[in-house]
């Protein structure tokens, strides 16, 4: 679903933030995307929502090739990825249906349509009853879940997240985790940007890790809380990051 | 690769036709939308309104009173008067006889005769400069016959036949069409056109900036959503509409806003102008207006809210990407 092949990001100030990453994701799998704060976990993101493009290397998402995306595609590459923020990015001065509707208003939707499938992002994130009001309102892992049902109401193919437990405290980092892990299970090519190493551990799903912009490990992580089979990929000294 | 891409994207989520229908009631609720963000800040978008509908008044009241003033000079181009003036041995009697003989003519609506005392006693009275001229051996001013021609499209070419023809007269010393000053006035005419298309130009200019500037500052108040919006897949075309209404509505307004000015002005004027038009025995009165001319100010103007929409669009929406 989602492939890397010998990525590098440098951005146009000299700075390599990406080098040579080659990662894939499979469709509906959910994995982990961690290391320190700088590694690049961001940066890999945006190369999948097209914030960014590759210095070099190809990025290919559902089939298509990034490098050869035009701009003006851009966004109907965009309809097919939900993301999640660490700051859950909600408009303020818009209630908490308007705020899961934007991307179905976006994608031409019909008023009946857009009705039904915000009221189930929101059922699926149990805040049906909030619909009303603003998300000032609501508390900040409301927040969050409101910002989760916006980014599953188009039913897009791949979900991604960049640190979206960041504010929240552990038990409503585990509410949110489990949403995630909720949509994967149907399907959902799942990648999520962290580095709660606790929370993580205790999911048991795949994790990539990077280190200042490299591939550090690419861990399987098999059911039944076995052993965790560590793939730890050799890392060349560098001074970046 | 990526129209592929797009057109399954589109066709994957939603079919054709109901996106066309989507299309359209998009377009139709970020109409009222902006309507409705318009009237939330109801003093500065009353404001703008006002400013462009100042700024437009300018160049159209010109306008309007150029118009009236071309319908003026060819109401007065119909009445042609022609001088003769007389050579200074022709009598008081033959004078009177060829003014009567004149006035008999079918071209000619009347005829006076003006013998060369009653002639410098009106200057004296006009001028006021009473016995100056009788230092003079001899009266300087002659004696002449006012011919006024009857009204008719071909009068023009009639006139200058018919002064042709005086001029032959064994009486007449020279026949002069009175006619100079409407030419002057022509003149100055041209130049007022001129310098109202100059006016219009610049302001233009400023109404484009004006709604430009007033835009940016919008856009920039919703910085935060224009960047949810195209991390979400909106386009530039989704993204941009809602500042092109606004352009729209700015235009519009400021159109409408012109037009009141202009009823206001042309009230505020209307009875020095009817005595003026009194005090001259004529008929004439301001124009205002036409139903075209509101037509069409309000087209160009809400056509100039929408360029400086364009302005700021292309200057300040085109740069805002989510990094
Ligand atoms: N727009 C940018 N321009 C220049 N450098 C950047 C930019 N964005 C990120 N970086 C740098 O790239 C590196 C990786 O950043 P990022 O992908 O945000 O890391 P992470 O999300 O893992 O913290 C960091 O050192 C960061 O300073
Ligand atoms: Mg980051």
């Amino acid at each position: 679903m989602i492939v890397f092949d010998r990525v590098s990001k440098q951005y146009p100030n000299g700075h390599q933030a990406l080098a040579d990453v080659s990662v894939e994701i499979d469709r509906g799998e959910m994995v982990f995307l961690t290391g320190r704060s700088g590694a690049g976990k961001s940066t890999l993101l945006k190369l999948i929502m097209l914030m960014e493009r590759a210095s070099s290397g190809e990025v290919l998402v559902a089939g298509q090739n990034l490098n050869t995306f035009s701009r003006s595609g851009i966004p109907y590459l965009r309809r097919q990825i939900g993301v999640v923020f660490q700051n859950h990015q909600l408009l303020l001065d818009r209630s908490v249906f308007d705020n899961v509707a934007l991307p179905l208003e976006i994608a031409g939707f019909e008023r009946r349509d857009i009705e039904r499938r915000v009221r189930a992002a929101l059922a699926k994130v149990g805040l049906e009853a909030t619909m009303k009001h603003s998300p000032q309102n609501l508390s900040g892992g409301e927040q969050q879940r409101v910002g989760i049902a916006r980014a599953v109401v188009n039913r897009p193919k791949i979900l991604l997240a960049d640190e979206p437990t960041g504010n929240l405290d552990p038990a409503l980092s585990a509410d949110v985790m489990d949403i995630f892990q909720q949509f994967s299970q149907v399907g959902v090519t799942t990648l999520i940007a962290s580095h709660d190493l606790a929370l993580i551990a205790r999911l048991q799903h795949r994790t990539v890790t990077l280190q200042h912009g490299r591939l550090f490990e690419n861990t399987e992580v098999s059911r039944a809380g076995e052993a965790p089979i560590s793939n730890t990929l050799e890392v060349q000294g560098n001074g970046l990051g | 690769m990526a129209d592929a891409s797009r057109r399954g994207a589109s066709q994957a989520s939603v079919g054709f036709r109901e996106q066309l229908r989507s299309y359209y009631s998009h377009h139709w609720l970020t109409f009222t939308e902006s309507w409705r963000r318009l009237w939330a800040t109801p003093m500065s978008t009353l404001l703008t309104w006002l400013l462009v509908g100042v700024a437009l008044s300018l160049p159209s009241g010109l306008y309007l009173l150029l118009s009236n003033a071309e319908s003026l000079r060819q109401d007065w181009q119909g009445t042609a008067q022609i001088s003769l003036y007389l050579d200074s041995s022709a009598s008081i009697e033959a004078g009177e006889t060829l003014a009567l003989e004149l006035s008999q003519r079918t071209a000619v609506q009347s005829a006076h005769y003006l013998s060369s005392e009653q002639a410098l006693q009106e200057f004296e009275q006009l001028s006021g400069m009473v016995g100056i001229i009788s230092g003079f051996d001899e009266n300087p001013i002659p004696a002449s016959i006012a011919v006024i021609l009857v009204q008719s499209d071909q009068l023009p070419a009639l006139s200058q036949q018919l002064v042709q023809e005086l001029a032959e007269l064994e009486l007449v010393d020279e026949a002069q069409l009175d006619q100079q000053w409407l030419e002057r006035l022509y003149q100055l005419m041209q130049l007022l056109e001129r310098l109202a298309w100059a006016l219009a130009i610049l302001l233009s200019v400023a109404i484009v900036l004006i709604i430009g500037n007033t835009i940016r500052l919008s856009i920039e108040n919703r910085r935060a959503e224009i960047l949810i919006v195209k991390l979400t897949g909106g386009t530039n075309a989704y993204v941009q509409r809602p500042f092109i209404y606004y352009g729209f509505l700015f235009g519009l307004g400021g159109g409408l806003s012109c037009m009141l000015i202009l009823a206001a002005v042309y009230i505020w004027i209307q009875p020095p102008l009817q005595a003026l038009s009194v005090a001259y025995g004529g008929d004439f009165g301001l124009q205002g207006p036409g139903l075209l001319d509101a037509i069409l100010l309000i087209l160009v103007s809400s056509a100039l809210g929408v360029a400086g929409a364009w302005v700021a669009v292309y200057r300040h929406l085109r740069g805002i990407e989510p990094e």
